[in-house]
């Protein structure tokens, strides 16, 4: 499989966040705080786990699951592909 | 042998620093024994003397616990500060709460002084490792005081002082201030220690932020017991390995949190991985625990007894409830319990009569006795009842088999991951956002979000969520930040003119 590009993975993740946290007009940019302005909370930072398992067929690792990886969507998407790349050279 | 103490509270400290000198009292780094903690407490509580309300605004950290061991033995009641809370609610914090002191450290300095110009007599003490006094601001040097043999200080209490103000969200807008005295803390400390069968033994962690009064278990009953308490940082709760690695390197004991973050740690089956072979007691509050919640943790950790604590900020903890084998293979609810100390309980209707307490006899639950608490720190929010004793908590329950169990609320306020929220002071908040006219909020239980419909002043212009969203950041805790933003023209209203709430929970939930 290739490997999503940065920009790939950041608009995928924008779009899921907008379309399942957001209301359907609304968007989310790769810089917009989503941890800070409660759109992820707790609980659906996994639903997102999930989501890269299911768009990337990546399992992020438990201990990157922190909120500062989830900051923002351009932040998640740079700890995607670091662990895609990691992935992709075994 | 029992060996603990009755009616100390946070006198406790120094009895052990003297009993048990090199005993570690907080295990999180930089570990402090008892002795430790008793230097840095009598040396932080000189520098408090003559204080009356201390407002702690740290980070989440072994600093906080000390800070409010120092506030105490001064006798000073200590209003707890989330680390996160934005300048504009601490604010009116510090004025709701009247407070003299207000201990910070380095991250929130700089916000603490432009404070000041709002509140020129509120002195700043800086917890720092170096820092020098400057005219304006108090340092205080931790590190050479920890290691400097304290100076007992004279510790004494009086049962109705003021021990804390901690801040719960207020229905008309504004923060309300519950009140907390020495003798509140007391009835819950001492059944604690009557009927959990703890001792120094026990490592003890602390999950709940300083400002919820789940921390007050936390940190005086492992005071009282002599033991060890782990505090964790304000974000562990959205770090579940980190979470899972202390329950297992510290080998801890005794948790007390909320269903929501149980549930969280089932979801991502952490239990296994943090081989909790240690906890002995799980302690849970705040929410109802959902029965799918209860079986697997206790499919998962074994030989550990778990415990639904209920009551309101104004009471404390005021039932209990020791959960059975039985209670986990049936398919009913879990009760609230039933009440310990000199609490009572009784049923009221809407008409506030009295409901006589029959077998399946449902009211408004009100509480009495030494555990409700003195009442608000603003007069606008006084109650008589509390004066009396008495508080209404405004919680539907229901009695059955001699035990009670929460059916739900008869107002507004709402529990989300535990958190006590108005939904009128999000309300409140919004409607002051130039671009909104009116605005209702409601909580869906089936998606678990806030969800705030509102009536843009100009429809074809309307603020974006994100927009909305950084506006109530500047003013509300993250968690009462509504999760979606609906514009509507005009907001659906009854026959009185008033909001038609039931009309707007038909918009769409998810």
């Amino acid at each position: 499989m290739l490997n999503p590009s940065v920009e790939t993975v950041s608009a995928k993740l924008c779009h899921f966040i907008a379309t399942s946290y957001l209301d359907d007009d609304e968007q989310v940019a790769p810089d917009t705080p989503i941890i800070k302005l409660n759109i992820l909370d707790s609980a659906s930072i996994f639903d997102v786990v999930e989501f890269i398992h299911r768009e990337f067929a990546l399992r992020l690792p438990v201990i990157d699951i922190h909120p500062d990886n989830f900051a923002t969507v351009a932040v998640l998407s740079k700890v995607v592909e670091h662990h895609s790349n990691k992935e992709a050279a075994l | 042998m029992n060996n603990t103490l009755s009616n100390a509270l946070h006198t406790a400290l120094f009895h052990w620093a003297q009993s048990q000198p090199e005993q570690p009292f907080l295990l999180a780094e930089p570990m402090c024994s008892y002795q430790q903690a008793a230097n840095y407490v009598g040396a932080l509580a000189t520098v408090l003397q003559s204080t009356k309300r201390t407002a702690i605004w740290l980070e989440k950290n072994n600093h906080y616990v000390l800070a409010i061991l120092a506030s105490l033995t001064a006798r000073s009641a200590y209003v707890p500060i989330d680390a996160k809370q934005p300048a504009a609610r601490v604010s009116l914090i510090l004025g709701d709460a009247e407070v003299d002191t207000l201990i910070v450290d380095s991250t929130h300095l700089t916000q603490a002084i432009a404070l000041q110009s709002e509140y020129p007599n509120i002195r700043i003490i800086e917890i720092s490792k170096t820092g020098a006094s400057t005219p304006n601001i108090t340092s205080f040097n931790w590190f050479k005081h920890i290691h400097t043999s304290y100076k007992k200080p004279k510790v004494s209490f009086d049962n109705n002082d003021l021990a804390a103000i901690l801040f719960t969200s207020g229905s008309t807008g504004r923060p309300k201030g519950v009140k907390l005295s020495v003798k509140n803390l007391l009835h819950f400390i001492n059944w604690c220690q009557q009927s959990l069968s703890l001792s120094s033994t026990h490592r003890f962690l602390n999950i709940a932020s300083f400002n919820f009064d789940l921390s007050t278990f936390d940190l005086f009953m492992s005071l009282t017991v002599g033991g060890s308490l782990y505090v964790t940082s304000e974000d562990v709760v959205k770090q579940p390995l980190l979470l899972a690695n202390i329950l297992k390197e510290q080998k801890i004991n005794v948790m007390y949190t909320v269903p929501s973050l149980l549930n969280l740690m089932n979801r991502i089956a952490l239990w296994q991985q943090a081989q909790v072979l240690s906890l002995t007691h799980i302690i849970f509050a705040g929410e109802v625990m959902p029965k799918s919640c209860l079986r697997t943790l206790n499919d998962n950790i074994q030989h550990c007894r778990f415990f639904n604590f209920y009551g309101p900020t104004e009471t404390n903890v005021c039932l209990a409830y020791s959960i059975t084998d039985e209670d986990i293979i049936s398919d009913g609810a879990i009760p609230i319990g039933t009440p310990f100390g000199d609490s009572q309980v009784q049923l009221v209707g809407e008409d506030n009569v009295e409901i006589p307490q029959l077998e399946g006899a449902i009211g408004e639950l009100v509480v009495r006795g030494s555990c409700v608490t003195p009442g608000y720190c603003n007069e606008g929010q006084q109650s008589k009842n509390h004066q009396q004793h008495l508080h209404k908590t405004g919680d539907i329950v229901q009695f059955a088999a001699g035990k009670y169990y929460f059916l739900g609320r008869r107002d507004r306020m709402i529990k989300v991951a535990g958190f006590r929220i108005e939904l009128g002071e999000i309300e409140a908040r919004l409607s002051l956002h130039e671009s909104i006219t009116e605005v209702a909020t409601r909580y869906c239980i089936e998606s678990a979000k806030i969800i705030a419909t509102y009536s843009p002043t100009n429809m074809a212009n309307k603020p974006s969520a994100i927009e909305l969203k950084a506006y109530c950041a500047e003013h509300l805790p993250v968690y009462m930040i509504p999760h979606r933003f609906k514009a509507l023209s005009k907001l659906p209203k009854n026959a009185n003119g008033k909001i038609d709430y039931p009309q707007l929970a038909k918009v769409e939930c998810s």
